[in-house]
């Protein structure tokens, strides 16, 4: 299959699509691997909620979330633009797909899907760790509050949405 | 799997003990003495497996009190200062209470109102009401004098049983901060975690200790505290050395520590504060209450043991001071007076007693001189017995015990002897001759006085060795020693003394009567001159009237100037010396004069004479005492004698008891005179007088004793304010670094809910995210 595929001429429109493709993937290389950190730091400070650090490594989050609209964006744009060059609905490209219609042209872009796949299965990995760590922290502070701010009768005020004043 | 459980695990267990300690802030909140806790959490130690360092989750390492030990040092020190302004203080409102100035039942309104009551009886002094008035007034005085000191002493020992009830509380408080202190070692050392509920319970029985007595508190590295009171120690490791509180015999308290080598002296603390008032406060109130009761007592007693009581003299007085036998001997009165053990001080001085005849009236004056550092208690009794008409003696309690005899009265006013010439030296009937200076006489070896009377020439030699100072002769002494002679009572001579001087005369009066001074080597020394000297049939009569105003003793002697007969020979004049020899007055009682007629001398005293001759060349005089105290050294005071007041000080004070039951023994009268006030003037002048005791008069005292309490007290409520202030300034930091602040833990545990779920909903989008790249690859 890479045989036939190094044989396939490539246009230079292909050429330019995929190239631009290629940068998509590492920036988002690139941002997972700076959500990974953060999300070590979140999973550092956990256990010390008042800790600035796990407040700032939560705002941090945050902002590359923020980013996450305008990637998505120029992606689909260049799927859509491989698609129509191809000939192919765009949504049933995949990194892999492109880099094999490619060719030769496309061992660039196989190897940053591979690492972009390595990438998200260690953010996913940490995600999920960190993630069950919060919503257990979360849980065990609830329960807190809601044993010191219950009438006595058994209600949870905080399960309950109440709107808490400290000061009460 | 099975390590993401345990993670989890670790998790909740972590936050189970953080919600634990939460909950125990909570609780506690408002429990005295509790300490904030926290919960140290941090990263479990990863586990190395299969070549990977894999996270083990979290842990609670410990629970640790948030405390500032410094901080809790200084508020255990600053709980001593106050607690011992505040005992103090206590006990010093309930002495200014008691004293209830200005009030009317105040010593100042009670001392006015005895004042008042003399004042008013000094206008008609034999009024028996009026007596009776003053002696209501005085017996207000005493209770309240003895009201107060009774109050005071209870306070006193009221201050001595709390401090004991204190040392108790300590003993307890101690006890239980070893047992702590054996609870908490042992809790330390099994599982080296912090005991710090026990500590906080310690660290607050520390602070009740230190309210009691200032202590210091040293921890050993076991955890176990030490405390010391006053450099001794309190509390070991694991024992107690007991405290003591204990009342001397002098009423001093003192504290001990079980082992101790001396008393422990606290600074601080209740302990402090009830030592202080026992020892310094209430001893210095109670001191200065007896020094005014004292005075209070000796110059009225001073004024009034001078006096003269509405009978005109006593026929018996008895002291009402004992003497102790000092020196054990079995013997009263053998002791010098200035070391006789009475109540109050004599000093070197004179004292007048006055004897009455009650049937003629004739008024006999003698002085005795008192000097306390020669005279024994018996000297004093003796130079009273020797006075003619009294007789003293020591009873068996050691009091002084005088009498008269038969047909006397007596008393130590200070009268004007309205006949001072009854021996007739001034003019008399009888034949006379007075030397012309006052005594002592120098005595030469074999000093002869040659005379010659009705039975013919006789020759007395006098040597020195006659008389007690060797060659010195006091006049009195050489009269006692011409008078034995065989030949003065054969030739009807008497000697005697006048102003000092010599003086010898015939027995009988009138123109027949002579004797003759014929020479001898002893004239010269004893102011006499050789002659014939003949009595007289017109006697000249003399008479003193007034009340002597002058501000010191003295003795006024009279001699003419010339010979001649009263309100008859030109010229004729009197002379009025006093002791130095001083003039005090040229009385004129020549042709111009009525006879019978005051003539003023001055100090409120003026003279008569009747129709009579006088001769200065026969040496005439006589003299008088012209007294203004009549006990300058106050002997009288000391032995209580004719005393209105007993007692010497606040707790003792009393009216003489037979004042109470007759008031006419009140001894108003200055002379002994009717309506004569004198003495009670004298008792109302203490009250405007300065006291040399007191540095000032009885009411200056008391104001200054009464404005220092209040002072005290204004001072002590200035620091216990500070002092106060000080102590809610520690507690607040205190409370900031110990305290539970409810609204804070709440706010902190919802803030930490907040970061989690806003954390889990970005990382449900960083999910959301990964897959969507994910299912692009």
């Amino acid at each position: 299959m890479s045989a036939t595929s190094a044989t396939n001429p490539v246009s230079a429109e292909s050429r330019k699509l995929s190239n631009r493709l290629l940068v998509a993937v590492r920036e988002d290389v690139a941002a997972h691997g700076r959500v990974l950190r953060l999300l070590q730091q979140q999973e550092q400070a956990v256990t010390r909620p008042s800790d600035p650090a796990f407040l700032e490594a939560t705002e941090a989050l945050e902002l590359e979330l923020e980013r996450l609209p305008f990637r998505k964006g120029q992606r689909d744009r260049t799927l859509k633009e491989l698609g129509r060059v191809f000939g192919v609905e765009p949504s049933a490209l995949t990194l892999g797909s492109v880099a094999e219609r490619l060719g030769d042209a496309g061992a660039p872009l196989a190897v940053e899907r591979d690492r972009l796949r390595d990438a998200i299965l260690e953010v996913q990995k940490v995600n999920r760790r960190v993630a069950a760590l919060i919503r257990m922290h979360r849980d065990v502070t609830r329960d807190i509050l809601n044993s010191v701010l219950g009438d006595g009768t058994g209600s949870a005020p905080l399960d309950g949405g109440t709107l808490i004043d400290a000061e009460v | 799997m099975g390590l993401s459980t345990n993670i989890g695990l670790r998790a909740l267990l972590t936050a189970q003990s953080a919600m634990d300690t939460i909950g125990h802030n909570v609780a506690n909140a408002n429990t005295e003495g509790y300490s904030r806790q926290r919960t140290l959490i941090s990263n479990s130690r990863p586990l190395n497996l299969r070549g990977l360092q894999l996270g083990h989750g979290v842990q609670a390492d410990r629970v640790v009190r948030s405390v500032d030990e410094l901080l809790n040092s200084r508020i255990t020190s600053q709980a001593s200062a106050l607690g011992k302004i505040d005992a103090e203080l206590n006990e010093m409102i309930s002495v200014e209470a008691l004293l209830n100035e200005p009030g009317g039942d105040g010593f100042g309104s009670l001392l006015d109102g005895l004042f008042n009551s003399l004042s008013a009886l000094s206008a008609s002094p034999d009024d028996v009401v009026n007596r009776t008035g003053a002696v209501q007034s005085t017996d207000n005085l005493i209770n309240r004098f003895r009201q107060v000191s009774g109050e005071l002493a209870q306070l006193q020992s009221d201050a001595q049983t709390k401090a004991s009830a204190i040392a108790s509380s300590v003993n307890v408080l101690a006890e239980r901060i070893v047992q702590l202190n054996l609870e908490i070692t042992q809790v330390e050392a099994a599982d080296g975690t912090i005991a710090n509920d026990l500590r906080d319970r310690r660290d607050l029985a520390l602070r009740e200790l230190g309210q009691r007595v200032d202590v210091q508190v040293r921890e050993n590295t076991e955890g176990a505290v030490q405390v010391q009171v006053g450099g001794q120690l309190l509390i070991g490791s694991r024992s107690v050395h007991e405290m003591r509180v204990e009342t001397t015999s002098d009423g001093s308290v003192v504290v001990t520590l079980e082992g101790g080598v001396r008393p422990v002296e606290p600074k601080g603390g209740e302990l402090a504060g009830l030592i202080a008032f026992a020892d310094s406060f209430s001893n210095g109130i109670g001191e200065d209450l007896d020094t005014y009761a004292a005075s209070i007592v000796r110059e009225l007693n001073r004024a009034h043991s001078t006096g003269v009581p509405l009978e005109g003299g006593f026929t018996q007085l008895s002291g009402a001071s004992t003497v102790p036998d000092l020196d054990g001997d079995g013997e009263l009165g053998d002791g010098l007076l200035r070391d006789a053990g009475l109540p109050f001080d004599i000093t070197e001085g004179e004292l007048y007693l006055h004897v009455v005849n009650e049937i003629t009236g004739t008024l006999s004056t003698s002085k005795i001189e008192i000097d306390p550092s020669r005279m024994t208690v018996n000297d004093f009794v003796d130079a009273l017995s020797a006075e003619r008409g009294v007789t003293a003696r020591l009873d068996t309690f050691g009091r002084v015990i005088i009498n008269s005899t038969s047909g006397t009265r007596f008393h130590f006013g200070r009268p004007v002897n309205s006949d001072p010439d009854t021996e007739g030296t001034f003019g008399g009937g009888r034949a006379t001759t007075v030397g012309s200076f006052a005594g002592p006489f120098s005595i030469p070896t074999s000093s002869s006085l040659q005379i010659t009377g009705s039975s013919g020439p006789f020759t007395i030699t006098l040597e020195p060795t006659d008389f007690e100072s060797v060659g010195e002769a006091q006049p009195d002494e050489l009269a006692d020693l011409l008078n034995t002679h065989p030949g003065m009572a054969l030739n009807n001579l008497q000697a005697s003394v006048v102003g000092g001087r010599i003086a010898i005369q015939t027995l009988g009066e009138g123109s027949a009567e002579s004797f003759q001074i014929t020479g001898g080597t002893g004239l010269v020394s004893l102011g006499l001159l050789p002659g014939t000297f003949t009595g007289r049939d017109l006697a000249v009569d003399v008479n003193l009237n007034g009340q002597y105003t002058g501000a010191a003793n003295n003795q006024w002697t009279f001699e003419p100037i010339g010979d001649g007969i009263i309100g008859t020979t030109p010229g004729l004049e009197v002379a009025v010396r006093d002791a130095a020899g001083s003039i005090v007055a040229r009385l004129d009682v020549g042709a111009g004069y009525a006879p019978g007629n005051d003539l003023v001398i001055g100090e409120g005293v003026s003279v008569s004479f009747s129709v009579g001759e006088l001769r200065q060349s026969d040496g005439d005089a006589f003299s008088s005492d012209m007294i203004a105290d009549s006990d300058t050294s106050d002997i009288l005071v000391a032995f209580g004698l004719n005393a209105y007041l007993v007692g010497d000080d606040a707790s003792t004070i009393d009216l003489r008891g037979d004042i109470r039951e007759d008031p006419r023994l009140l001894a108003a009268s200055a002379t002994g005179a009717v309506g004569d006030g004198g003495a009670l003037l004298d008792m109302i002048g203490v009250q405007t007088s300065d006291v040399a005791e007191l540095e000032g008069t009885l009411g200056e005292f008391y104001g200054t004793m009464v404005g220092s309490i209040g002072f005290d007290i204004s001072s002590a409520s200035s620091a216990q304010e500070i002092e106060s202030f000080l102590l809610t300034s520690l507690e607040t930091q205190r409370e900031e670094v110990s305290g539970v602040n409810v609204d804070e833990e709440l706010v902190k545990m919802i803030q930490y809910e907040q970061a989690y779920s806003a954390a889990a909903q970005f990382l449900q989008v960083v999910r959301q995210m990964s897959d969507e790249v994910l299912a692009l690859v």
